[in-house]
C-alpha cells in the first residue's frame, strides 16, 4: 500500500519539475557498532554468520569484519553446534538438516561479550505457480507482462518474502525486496503481482518464496524502510533488535519453495 | 456538579450586570456602502466623552449604551471614509451606518489628518490578533500568481508554513493538526489543494481572515494552538456584478448581487485549475486521459426579514481529482453547509443561531473493476451551535454561548475486484459528541485598561456504536468491550480559562498580556513528514488523551508618526500534553487497531517575535523576525531525551514590501529565510543482508538547509471604463532561483559518482518561476 502511494507521490512531483542535486550537509557520526548478520537457510542447509562494524556516513574506507569470535547454533533439541571461522568475518555451517517448526538458538562471543537471538522456522508455504498477464504500454510504463505469485494462504499469520532471479541473476536493487503478510487476504488464494519490473517474452523468471516468523518479518520489513535513505518517514528509526545485546543486524531461519517461469506470448 | 457550577456563574455574571443604569442605547448595523457587506470590527467612537466606543461583531453589528443629550458620534473603519454624525439622543436608536471606501491617497490623508489615530493595535483588549482581507494582499506576489491568504498568512511572525509541497501550517511551535480552520463557522479538515500549493480559500469570495494565535477568546475551541476564522463575503446587495481571473494555472469567476435590494443577497464563486486541459495536446491517448485539477465552489446568500432578524446560508464544496488514465485514481475534498440565523432580542443583545455541516473525504482506486481495488475514508460533523452578545454598558460587553458537534470518522474501507485477492475490509465508524459552554467579558476599567477574561468548559464523549479495545506495553489486545449506539465509552472533560489584558501606556504605546488554556479532543495522524490528504483523523478515546495547550504570552506595542508605523515585540511560552507521535514504522492505513501504533509526550515552545509595519502612504508593508524553539518529550523515542519538532525553525524572517509608482502601477517584494527543518539523518552506515543500510541518528537531531527565497510581483491597472476595472498581475517566484531542500537522501548512486562514497542528495520542487494573471471586475 504504502508503496503504491509512494509510487504517486513520485510521479506527481515529476509532473511538477523537481531538481536535484549533491549538497554539502553536516552529519552527526556516532562510534562504530557491531553487526551481527547471521541466517540459517534450511533449503541450503547452511547456517551462515558475518560479523563487520558500522562506518561513518561520508566515510571512503571499507567496512571491517571481525575474526576470532566463537559462534554456535542450538537446534530444538538443544543439540548445540559451532561454525566455522572462515578468517574473513564469516563464520559457515554447511549440511545442517532442518527440524521445521523447531525454535533455533544464535550464540556469538566478540571481544568478551555473548550476543543471543533465536527464531523459529516455519513451514514453507508452498508457491502453487506463476502466471503472467500482457500489459500495454502506459506514459509511465513500457509494455511487458506481469509476473503473478498465486499462493493458497494457510489459514494463521503468514509472512512471506520474494526474491527474484532473472535471467539466472538474483535482483538485488532495493525495489526488488517484496514483503507482503497476509493482513488483507487472509485464508484466501493470493494472487500477488511483481509490479516493480515488466519482463519480455524469453526472460526466465525464479522466485523464491520464503515463509518468515514474524519476528524476522517485521525486522526486514523495518530494515527496507530506512535502507532507502529517505528522511520521508515521521518516525525513522533503527529496526528492533532482537539480540540479547545492543548491536544491529538479526538471527533469521527460513525455507522457501521455488518456481521457475519462461515467459511465452 | 461541574457544569451546575459553570451555569451558576453565567447566570450571576449575568444578572449583576443588568443591574446598570439606564443610558440610551444606540444600536445598528455598520455596512459597506459600495455592497452593502457587513462590516467586522468597524468601530464608533463619541467624540464627546474619552475613551467611549463600540466595535461592530462579525455580523456588522454594534450596540453602545450613553447618557442622554448631544453627542458627535464618528464611525470609522480602516480603509473607509469616517462618518461624523452629530445627534441629539433622547430614546434608544437605531443607527444603521455605510461607510464608503477612501478614493484615493489624497483622501487617506485627509483621513488621517482628521481621525485621530487608527490605532485598534494599541488599545484593544485582544493579543494581537493576525487579520487579512484579501483586498489589501492583492499586490503580495505568490507562486503561480495565484493570491492566497493562507500564503500570506505564513509571512507573519509566528506562523510557518509546512514548507513547499506541504499543506499544514504551525503557529508557535504547535502542531499541525492544533490549528482550527473555520470557514463560515464550519470546520475545513483539509485546507489544502494540490498537496498544499494552493489552499482552499478562494480569495474573491472571501471578506475577511483572522487568525488568532494567543489569548484566545472563548467562543473557540478544540485546536491546542491556534484559531484561523475565515468568513465569505455576503455578496453585493445593491446591485449585480462579475469579476474574475485568469491565471495560469486556474480561472475563477464570481457572481453577485441583490435577492432584494438593500435587503438580501447572494455571491457564487467558483475556481477551476486547468493544468491537465493542456494533455489533450499530447501526442499518448494515455496522457490525454490523465485528469489532474481542483475546483472550488462558494455560494452563499442572506436575507433581512425585518430589522431584527436575517438568515443566511452558505456553502463550500472544493474537490482534488487526479487519475492516470483508467490505472489510478485519487480524489479528495471538503463540503462544509452553515444556516445562520441572526436575531436581535433587543438593542443589546444579539444572538446567532447556526447549524453547520462539515465533511472531508478521501477515495484511492489502483485499476478498475474486477482487476482494481479502492480505498476510502470519511469524517463528518454536524455542528449545533448558538451565540450571545450582550452589550451591559459602555464598559461592559458579554459573549456567552453554547455548541454542540457531533463527529462521525469512517477511518477506511477497502473494496476490492474478484481478481486482486484482497479481502474486503470495513473498519468501523467512530462516533464522538463534543460540547462547548462559554462565557467571557470584555472589560475598561478607567482610560488604561481593558482586559477580557472568560471561560470555556468543554466536553467530549466518545460513544458507541463500536468496539472499545485495551491494549498492553507491547500492543496486544488485552480487553475488548461493543458498545451500542450512543452508548458513552470514555467521557473526558475540561475548564479552558482564557484571559487577556492591556495597559495603555499612552495613546500610542501599550502592554498586553494573555494566557489560554485549551482542550483538543481530535488528533491528526500523519506517517509522513509532509502532510498529504491521507492523513488519518482519530477522536480522544478509552486509549488517547485529550491533547491540552496552555500558552502566556506578553506583548508590547507602540506606534510611531500618527500610527504610520506599528512596532511590536510578542513573547511567548506554550506547554503541550499529550502530544502523539508513532512506534516506528507505524501503519495507519485500514489499521483496525490504529491506537496501538501510537506513543504519547508532551512538549513546550517559546520564541520571541519582532514586528514593524508600514500602514501608509506610498511604500507599506512588514518586517518581521522571530526567534523560537519547539521541542517535544517522549519516553518512547531516544529514550525520553527532549528533541527538535520538525518544525523547530530558530530564526525565522520575513519582509513583504508593496510600493505605489503611480496609479497605474504598484511593485512588490517579499524575502523568507528561516532555518532548515528539523529532521532525521542517518550517523552511521553498516551492511546487512547484502544492502548498505543507514543507522538512523536522533530523532530530528538533523538540520535541512536553510530555506530562503526572494519574490517579485507587479500590478498594471488598465485603463478603467464606468462599468469595468481590470489588471494584469505579473510575479516572478523564487527570482534568484535558489534550490531549497523539500528532502534530503543519502544514496551511492546518483548520477556518476566514480568513488562509490555516499553523498547527501536534496530535491527542490521549483526553480524561478514566472506568471502572469488577468483579472477582470465587472461592476
Amino acid at each position: 500500500m504504502k508503496k503504491l502511494y509512494f509510487l504517486f507521490t513520485i510521479s506527481f512531483l515529476v509532473l511538477i519539475s523537481s531538481c536535484q542535486k549533491v549538497i554539502d550537509l553536516e552529519v552527526t557520526d556516532t562510534e562504530p557498532k557491531l553487526v551481527i548478520e547471521a541466517k540459517y537457510d534450511a533449503v541450503k542447509e547452511e547456517v551462515f554468520v558475518r560479523l563487520s562494524k558500522s562506518i561513518n556516513v561520508f566515510s571512503n574506507d571499507g567496512y571491517t569484519t571481525l575474526t576470532g569470535a566463537s559462534v554456535e547454533i542450538t537446534d530444538g533439541n538443544g543439540v548445540v553446534t559451532p561454525l566455522v571461522d572462515q578468517a574473513d568475518g564469516t563464520y559457515l555451517l554447511e549440511n545442517y538438516s532442518p527440524i521445521y517448526s523447531a525454535e533455533y538458538a544464535m550464540k556469538v562471543t566478540v571481544d568478551g561479550e555473548t550476543y543471543e537471538a533465536s527464531d523459529v522456522l516455519q513451514p514453507v508455504v508452498p508457491l502453487d505457480s506463476l502466471t503472467t498477464e500482457f500489459q500495454p504500454q502506459t506514459p509511465f510504463f513500457d509494455a511487458g507482462y506481469v509476473v503473478y505469485m498465486n499462493v493458497t494462504d494457510p489459514v494463521g499469520d503468514n509472512y512471506y518474502r520474494a526474491i527474484k532471479k532473472i535471467n539466472g541473476e538474483y535482483k538485488r536493487e532495493l525495489g526488488d525486496q517484496f514483503m507482503f503478510d497476509d493482513d488483507f487476504t487472509e485464508g484466501n488464494i493470493q494472487k500477488v503481482p511483481l509490479f516493480s519490473e515488466l519482463y519480455q517474452v524469453g526472460d526466465t523468471v525464479q522466485i523464491d518464496l520464503l515463509s518468515y516468523s514474524e519476528k524476522s518479518y517485521t525486522y526486514f520489513s523495518e530494515l527496507r524502510a530506512i535502507a532507502g535513505g529517505g528522511s520521508s518517514s515521521a518516525a525513522p528509526a533503527n529496526p528492533t533488535s532482537y539480540w540479547s545485546k545492543e548491536c544491529l543486524g538479526h538471527f533469521s531461519v527460513f525455507g522457501y519453495d521455488t518456481k521457475v517461469i519462461v515467459i511465452e506470448e | 456538579m461541574k457544569q451546575l457550577n459553570f451555569l451558576t456563574l453565567l447566570l450571576f455574571t449575568f444578572l449583576s450586570f443588568s443591574a446598570f443604569s439606564q443610558n440610551i442605547t444606540i444600536s445598528g448595523n455598520i455596512t459597506d456602502a459600495r455592497n452593502g457587506e457587513d462590516l467586522f470590527g468597524a468601530s464608533l467612537i463619541v467624540a464627546d466623552m474619552s475613551n467611549t466606543g463600540a466595535r461592530s461583531n462579525v455580523y456588522g453589528f454594534y450596540s453602545l449604551s450613553i447618557p442622554a443629550g448631544e453627542h458627535t458620534l464618528i464611525y470609522r473603519s480602516s480603509g473607509y471614509e469616517e462618518q461624523r454624525i452629530v445627534i441629539q439622543l433622547t430614546k434608544d436608536t437605531l443607527i444603521n451606518i455605510e461607510l464608503s471606501l477612501s478614493k484615493d491617497v489624497q483622501e487617506l490623508e485627509e483621513v488621517e489628518v482628521t481621525s485621530k489615530r487608527s490605532n485598534n493595535n494599541i488599545t484593544s483588549s485582544q493579543m494581537e490578533v493576525t487579520r487579512l482581507d484579501p483586498q489589501s494582499i492583492k499586490t503580495i506576489p505568490i507562486l503561480f500568481g495565484e493570491q492566497d491568504v493562507m500564503k500570506t498568512l505564513q509571512l507573519t511572525p509566528g506562523i510557518k508554513g509546512g514548507g513547499e509541497g506541504s499543506a499544514g501550517f504551525y503557529v508557535r511551535g504547535g502542531g499541525a493538526d492544533q490549528n482550527l480552520i473555520l470557514l463560515d463557522e464550519s470546520t475545513v479538515y483539509n485546507a489544502s489543494h494540490l498537496l498544499g500549493f494552493f489552499s482552499v480559500f478562494n480569495s474573491d469570495a472571501i471578506k475577511d481572515v483572522a487568525l488568532y494565535k494567543s489569548g484566545i477568546p472563548a467562543e473557540y475551541g478544540g485546536r491546542a494552538s491556534s484559531v484561523m476564522d475565515v468568513r465569505m463575503r455576503d455578496g453585493n446587495n445593491k446591485k449585480f456584478g462579475a469579476s474574475g481571473g485568469i491565471g495560469l494555472i486556474s480561472s475563477r469567476l464570481t457572481v453577485e448581487g441583490p435577492i432584494v435590494k438593500d435587503k438580501g443577497s447572494f455571491i457564487v464563486s467558483g475556481r477551476r485549475s486547468y493544468a491537465d486541459v493542456f494533455l489533450v495536446f499530447a501526442k499518448e491517448e494515455e496522457i490525454q486521459n490523465t485528469t489532474l485539477f481542483f475546483y472550488d465552489l462558494n455560494a452563499k446568500a442572506n436575507y433581512k426579514i425585518g430589522d431584527k432578524d436575517r438568515v443566511y446560508i452558505s456553502g463550500y464544496f472544493g474537490r482534488d481529482k487526479f487519475s492516470l488514465d483508467d490505472q489510478f485514481g485519487f480524489d479528495w475534498g471538503n463540503a462544509t453547509g452553515t444556516v445562520r440565523w441572526n436575531h436581535l432580542f433587543n438593542d443589546k443583545l444579539f444572538v446567532n443561531t447556526s447549524f453547520i455541516y462539515s465533511e472531508f473525504d478521501y477515495r484511492f482506486t489502483i485499476g478498475q473493476g474486477e482487476d482494481g481495488f479502492g480505498i476510502r475514508s470519511k469524517i463528518r460533523d454536524f455542528n449545533l451551535k448558538q451565540d450571545y452578545n450582550y452589550y451591559i454598558n459602555n464598559n461592559n460587553s458579554l459573549k456567552f454561548g453554547v455548541n454542540a458537534i457531533h463527529h462521525t470518522f469512517q477511518p477506511g474501507s477497502l473494496e476490492s475486484g474478484v481478481n486482486v485477492g484482497f479481502n474486503e475490509i470495513n473498519l468501523d465508524d467512530r462516533h464522538a459528541l463534543e460540547v462547548g459552554a462559554y462565557v467571557q467579558n470584555e472589560q475598561k476599567v478607567g482610560n488604561r485598561w481593558a482586559f477580557m477574561y472568560g471561560l470555556r468548559y468543554s466536553g467530549f464523549n466518545y460513544m458507541g456504536k463500536g468496539t472499545a479495545y485495551e491494549y498492553d506495553d507491547n500492543g496486544l489486545i488485552t480487553d475488548e468491550t461493543t458498545y451500542g449506539s450512543w452508548e458513552s465509552i470514555k467521557y473526558y472533560q475540561g475548564i479552558e480559562p482564557r484571559f487577556s489584558a492591556s495597559f495603555i501606556l499612552n495613546e500610542s504605546n501599550s502592554i498586553k498580556a494573555g494566557y489560554n488554556r485549551i482542550f483538543q479532543y481530535i488528533h491528526q495522524l500523519s506517517n509522513t513528514t509532509t502532510s498529504s490528504p491521507t492523513d488519518v483523523w482519530v477522536p480522544t478515546s478509552n486509549n488517547v488523551k485529550p491533547q491540552i495547550g496552555d500558552q502566556a504570552a506578553l506583548g508590547y506595542y507602540k506606534n510611531f508618526k500618527q500610527d504610520e508605523y506599528q512596532v511590536s515585540v510578542e513573547t511567548y511560552y506554550k506547554w503541550l500534553q499529550n502530544q502523539i507521535d508513532y512506534k516506528p514504522n507505524a501503519n495507519l492505513l485500514l489499521n483496525g487497531q490504529i491506537e496501538r501504533e501510537l506513543v504519547y509526550g508532551k512538549g513546550r515552545a517559546f520564541g520571541v517575535e519582532f514586528q514593524i509595519k508600514k500602514t501608509k502612504g506610498k511604500l507599506t508593508g512588514w518586517f518581521n523576525y522571530t526567534l523560537s524553539r519547539a521541542l517535544r518529550t517522549f519516553e518512547d523515542i531516544d529514550a525520553g531525551a527532549e528533541f527538535s519538532a520538525r518544525q523547530d525553525r530558530i530564526h525565522d524572517l520575513n519582509l513583504v514590501l508593496t510600493y505605489e509608482i503611480n496609479k497605474k502601477l504598484v511593485v512588490s517584494t517579499s524575502f523568507v529565510y528561516y532555518t532548515g527543518d528539523a529532521v532525521t539523518f542517518p550517523s552511521a552506515l553498516y551492511e546487512m543482508d547484502g544492502y548498505e543500510v543507514a543507522y538512523v541518528g536522533k530523532r530530528n537531531g538533523n538540520r535541512l538547509p536553510d530555506y530562503h527565497r526572494l519574490d517579485l510581483g507587479l500590478t498594471w491597472y488598465l485603463k478603467e471604463r464606468k462599468h469595468f476595472e481590470h489588471n494584469l498581475s505579473f510575479s516572478i517566484y523564487n527570482v534568484y532561483n535558489r534550490e531549497n531542500a523539500f528532502s534530503v537522501r543519502f544514496t551511492d548512486s546518483f548520477e556518476d559518482n566514480p568513488t562509490g562514497q555516499t553523498q547527501a542528495v536534496q530535491t527542490a520542487l521549483f526553480k524561478i518561476i514566472p506568471s502572469i494573471t488577468y483579472n477582470f471586475k465587472i461592476k
